[in-house]
């Protein structure tokens, strides 16, 4: 036991990677049926994002044929050649590759959780340190968390493509808070071009940079300025320090999204090389957009697109569209203190409001949460966090079980499985107001200390 | 978003509201309310049940699906057709004292003589140690006017469930075949099956008749089928063991439970029920309650028996093994003396045929879910799903109630003042200043307390994850086994509750918010669990709910003369509350999970042993998972309950 212990006390992040690895590719090996029945699950493999689907695109892809043809396969072409150069998935030793590869990528992103919670970027930034700084958890308990979640377990089983955008948009986090504009914009890029949506978290990610340079700039950052005269509504915050020193805004961005739009039109263009045509990026971007395939998932959009007239079909896919683009910017605005912050919470209305939505993201998502563990004891006391979690859990149960019964038992109907499924974002959408609330109010309880730990009125 | 506290400048009256809500919210009253809230959803949750029969929340059947038609048409079996069958009878009567070869050959040879394909499939299952084998033996009848993509099956299992020859029942299946070989008029196949066995033959046949390519293993060798027709409309099968000299009964009893509780389609019931007694003026009975006089009574019974065959999840008969492939299938079995023929079954059969050859589409109209409390009168989900739904919630409540108290300070030791006075003494009062209002509230209700959620998380996974030994020793031991093993499990889970606090409590220091995170986790666990299950299996999760009930009110045991209780209270007091938490202690051990199936084996008259082959037969062949809810749902949770009473009697003195 003492020896346990001791072993664990000096490598504790080794062990705890170790196990969440060895419990994956354990799984995977006690049940071997588990994870071709989890590529068929429909909270976890969409149409954009199936293991199946892939296997069906490179089995035409090394044929020679166009795997884009036929409306089967919407996934980015890199896969198809990283997917030809492993053994074939369908036996055991190519499934065991595949694993051990999603496995790695589950690693990956981990690691760069426990890194972007090492850097204290959630708590501290250029013009604000929130009060709660202490109760930060420790990284490795975040890491611990993503490694170990049910739902991150179960995706990382059924290997949908988007677990690499996961991966890559948390490395994209992770090198934005150790400062290194290029790669982070490169690894937005990537995740961009795997599955389209992480194109908005660009303006958060920026904003992150753009954050850690100028606290870089700045220098002695123990102690951001603090007092109240700082605060007045109408000066900029950062007006305490030589603001001349910091890289200036617009160029910044223009920079950023430079970078991250030639590394995007690079990873296109290798793309077109391996393909005929650029029929691809219909087939890729477009799906995302226009939702051709209505195959149930765990998001909003599918019963709402199946029951909808063809006449108002594309006002309404505008709109859903444009009400996920209306979070990007303003919550950089709002969060302008905290970018860490305004990141998460991008995840999380991508997460919940992408029209192929599943239960893989959202899990990561409910990882990448506790970065912000500092907000846990708000959200834990004026808030549902419980609530909210009894409610994740009953729809986890009541998910399958619905769609058992209208796909499979024929006593159920689409309803049953679609009402679980609002109830799910539901519960999601609740997590995700709640951690809005605790981040004004931890900023606001920056400015106003007397407030702490007082009930509040809303105007 | 702009927030603020209320503060001197504000309104008179949002103060008010905002220090009220305050006090709501810390109210003692309020935090003492779940426990009673729970047990008020736990009795409506039991109630409910029993006004179920009442006219009001009951209603009488009704064909939903137009295209039925039943007992729209004339039956011309009858006249020289009771010849056929004498005959045939009396072949049956010989085949059953023949060699099982023989016999097979003298079924199949009747089969191809009516000029019908047929076919056999031999099938084999070990489980337990027991072999389970035989051949089924079936046929096709291609409908004239059918395209081979819809069929129905006609079945006389040649065992009857309760293991007797099914003389008649084969004899009557042998002869409609050659009756309706004659008519032009089915628009779908016909399937005349011959299952060995009513429980596993049947499971053999459909479940091949739905794959492409079985696949043999140590335990189950179930061959392809070589004929095959289009998708299963509906299956009805024929219990009617009489020997050659026949016997009149008096009723049909229809039997429509599935595996794992699922149902047919109300419709198919309703078909068959007035054809039976609307056309042909034989009565029907449910679940055995052969004389039925529609009274609160018939019906309460009728329905306990009906949650009682349904929560166990096990075959009822050959249509039982249909039910998990969306075949909707029934049993029509005679009972009773009376003075029906088989000439009245044949026709009802005949009958039940033309109406399912008129569908167009499945069976879809009518109810999937539904309780019956007699052959005409059902209860549909909306009205009985609430009582499995609050007890299902009753244990949510218990959990969010315990999440809470785990977020507090602990209040003052357990002794319950005398008076008042007394009782404002024991409490740390805190001001409260809201602008001018001004709120005394306990200190302990304000100070939050930092969970630790840790240990707890990882106990409730492991007893969770512990639940499957139990499972797989009960279904993969030798049946020689099979008992003994559920006594040690039954001992174990005796003794393990205490270990486990043992463990908890000394060796890892839990603390007393860190069991009651633990009680909470599993309690929200179960629920969830139950929540789901009563979509599926309304009954298994009713009765689950019904005997867990308990755990939602499990608290920590404490010694009632202990120092801090003698000062306040009498030495007559306190032995009552020994006496309470002895019994306390007794009911919830009397409600282990192990404990309640000796209980229920000595009820129903049946040997344990019996009783648990049957159970890790149903759970490897037919997939029933009523082993899995009692060994991986309820006794971890049960377990944890235990962790919960005895956790305080291993604490340290300090």
């Amino acid at each position: 036991m003492n020896a346990l212990r001791q072993v664990f006390n000096d490598h504790p992040k080794a062990i705890v990677f170790a196990a969440g690895a060895l419990l994956r590719l354990l799984t995977a090996l006690l049940f071997p049926s588990l994870p071709d029945l989890l590529t068929l699950r429909p909270e976890i493999s969409t149409p954009v994002n199936s293991f199946r689907r892939l296997k069906e695109g490179s089995f035409l892809y090394e044929r020679g044929l166009d795997p884009y043809d036929g409306g089967i396969f919407h996934q980015a072409p890199l896969f198809l050649s990283l997917f030809s150069l492993m053994p074939d998935p369908s036996f055991w030793i190519g499934r065991l590759v595949s694993i051990l590869l999603y496995t790695g990528l589950d690693v990956l992103s981990a690691d760069c959780l426990y890194s972007i919670a090492e850097s204290g970027a959630a708590h501290t930034t250029r013009s604000f340190q929130s009060p709660r700084k202490a109760r930060t958890w420790k990284p490795l308990s975040v890491a611990a968390i993503y490694l170990f979640n049910p739902y991150t377990l179960l995706a990382c089983l059924g290997r949908p493509t988007t677990v690499f955008a996961t991966a890559f948009t948390l490395l994209s986090i992770s090198h934005a808070c150790q400062r290194q504009t290029v790669t982070a914009a490169f690894a937005l890029a990537f995740a961009a071009y795997v599955s389209l949506h992480p194109l908005l978290l660009l303006p958060p990610v920026g904003l992150l940079c753009y954050d850690r340079l100028c606290m870089d700039m700045d220098g002695s950052h123990d102690s951001p300025p603090h007092d109240e005269t700082s605060f007045a509504p109408t000066t900029n915050s950062t007006i305490a320090v030589d603001q001349r020193a910091f890289p200036k805004a617009i160029p910044f961005a223009l920079r950023f999204a430079a970078t991250f739009a030639i590394f995007l039109a690079l990873l296109l263009g290798l793309s077109r090389l391996l393909l005929p045509s650029w029929k691809f990026i219909p087939s890729v971007y477009l799906t995302a957009l226009t939702l051709p395939d209505l195959t149930p998932n765990p998001g909003l959009w599918w019963y709402f697109f199946i029951e909808m007239f063809d006449a108002f079909r594309s006002f309404f896919l505008g709109v859903f569209a444009l009400h996920m683009l209306s979070y990007s910017v303003p919550f950089c605005l709002r969060f302008q203190k905290q970018p860490l912050t305004a990141v998460v919470l991008m995840m999380g209305i991508i997460a919940i409001f992408e029209p192929y939505a599943n239960a893989g993201t959202a899990g990561a998502w409910l990882s990448a949460l506790c970065l912000l563990s500092h907000l846990f004891e708000l959200s834990s006391l004026h808030r549902y966090t419980f609530p909210a979690m009894a409610t994740l859990l009953y729809s986890t149960f009541l998910g399958p079980a619905f769609h058992h019964l209208w796909i499979y038992a024929g006593s159920g109907n689409a309803n049953f499985f679609y009402a679980i499924t609002l109830v799910w974002s539901l519960a999601l959408l609740i997590i995700l107001t709640d951690t809005v609330y605790s981040a004004l109010r931890d900023e606001w309880e920056a400015e106003r200390p007397e407030g702490k730990g007082k009930d509040v009125g809303q105007i | 978003m702009p927030l603020r506290t209320s503060s001197k400048g504000s309104s008179r009256v949002n103060i008010e509201t905002v220090a009220r809500l305050l006090t709501i919210r810390n109210s003692p009253i309020l935090l003492r309310l779940p426990p009673f809230v729970s047990a008020l959803c736990l009795v409506v949750g039991i109630a409910w049940l029993f006004i179920l029969p009442l006219n009001e929340y009951s209603r009488q059947t009704y064909v939903s699906e137009n295209a039925i038609l039943p007992g729209q048409v004339h039956t011309y079996f009858g006249g020289s057709e009771h010849n056929v069958f004498r005959a045939y009878r009396h072949e049956v009567y010989q085949m059953a004292q023949w060699s099982q070869a023989d016999r097979l050959a003298a079924i199949e040879g009747i089969m191809r003589d009516i000029g019908l394909k047929s076919a056999r499939q031999p099938y084999r299952y070990t489980v337990a140690g027991e072999d389970i084998q035989g051949t089924n033996v079936y046929a096709l009848l291609q409908g004239p006017r059918a395209d081979a993509t819809e069929a129905m099956v006609l079945m006389a299992a040649w065992r009857n469930f309760d293991g007797e020859i099914n003389h008649s029942g084969v004899a009557l299946a042998l002869t409609m075949a050659r009756y309706f070989k004659r008519w032009s008029i089915w628009s779908k196949d016909i399937i005349i099956l011959i299952p060995a066995d009513s429980t596993y033959g049947s499971e053999a046949w459909v479940s091949a008749y739905h794959s492409t390519a079985t696949e043999v293993t140590a335990w189950r060798n179930v061959s392809e089928l070589s004929i095959k027709a289009g998708a299963l409309q509906a299956a009805v099968a024929i219990d009617y063991p009489v020997g050659p000299w026949g016997h009149r009964f008096d009723k049909l009893d229809i039997l429509y439970d599935g595996i794992n509780g699922a149902l047919p389609n109300l419709d198919l019931l309703n078909t068959a029920v007035s054809i039976a007694s609307g056309q042909m003026g034989i009565g029907c009975s449910i679940h055995g309650v052969a004389a039925h006089s529609d009274s609160y009574q018939d019906r309460l019974k009728t329905l306990a028996r009906g949650v009682m065959t349904q929560s166990a999840g096990h075959a009822t008969g050959p249509h039982s093994a249909f039910m998990p492939y969306h075949v909707d299938a029934i049993t029509l079995k005679t009972v009773g003396d009376g003075w029906h023929d088989e000439m009245s079954l044949g026709r009802t059969t005949e009958s039940i045929f033309r109406s399912i050859n008129n569908l167009l589409e499945h069976l879809h109209q009518s109810f999937f879910f539904y309780i019956l409390l007699n052959a005409n009168r059902f209860v549909s989900i909306g009205n009985y799903l609430p009582a499995a739904m609050l007890m299902a919630g009753n244990f949510t409540i218990a959990a969010l109630a315990l999440w809470l108290q785990s977020g507090r300070a602990p209040m003052t030791p357990t002794t319950k003042p005398a008076d008042t006075a007394s009782k404002l003494d024991g409490l740390q009062l805190e001001k409260v200043k809201l602008g001018d209002a001004v709120v005394l509230v306990p200190i302990q209700a304000t100070k939050p307390m930092i969970r630790h959620l840790f240990l707890p998380v990882l106990a409730a996974l492991a007893v969770h994850l512990f639940g499957v030994l139990p499972l797989k020793a009960l279904v993969s031991l030798h049946r020689d086994y099979l008992t003994l093993s559920l006594q040690a499990i039954a001992l174990a889970s005796y003794l393990l509750p205490s270990l486990l606090s043992i463990l908890l409590v000394r060796t890892l220091s839990a603390s007393t918010q860190q069991i009651q995170i633990l009680q909470s986790l599993s309690l929200l666990l179960l629920s969830a669990v139950l929540a789901t299950l009563a979509t599926l299996n309304f009954s298994l999760a009713f009765v689950v709910g019904v005997l867990a009930w308990p755990l939602a009110f499990v608290r920590p045991l404490f010694n009632p003369f202990a120092a801090s209780m003698t000062l306040t209270s009498t030495n007559l007091h306190r032995s009552l509350l020994l006496a309470g938490q002895l019994l306390v202690t007794a009911l919830y051990l009397a409600l282990s999970p192990a404990t309640v199936l000796y209980i229920l084996t000595r009820y129903f008259d049946t040997s344990v042993q019996w009783t648990l082959l049957e159970m890790a037969k149903a759970w490897q062949i037919q997939g029933v998972y009523t082993a899995l809810v009692v060994w991986a749902i309820w006794w971890p949770a049960w377990i944890v309950g235990g962790v919960v009473l005895t956790s305080s009697a291993w604490k340290p003195r300090s």
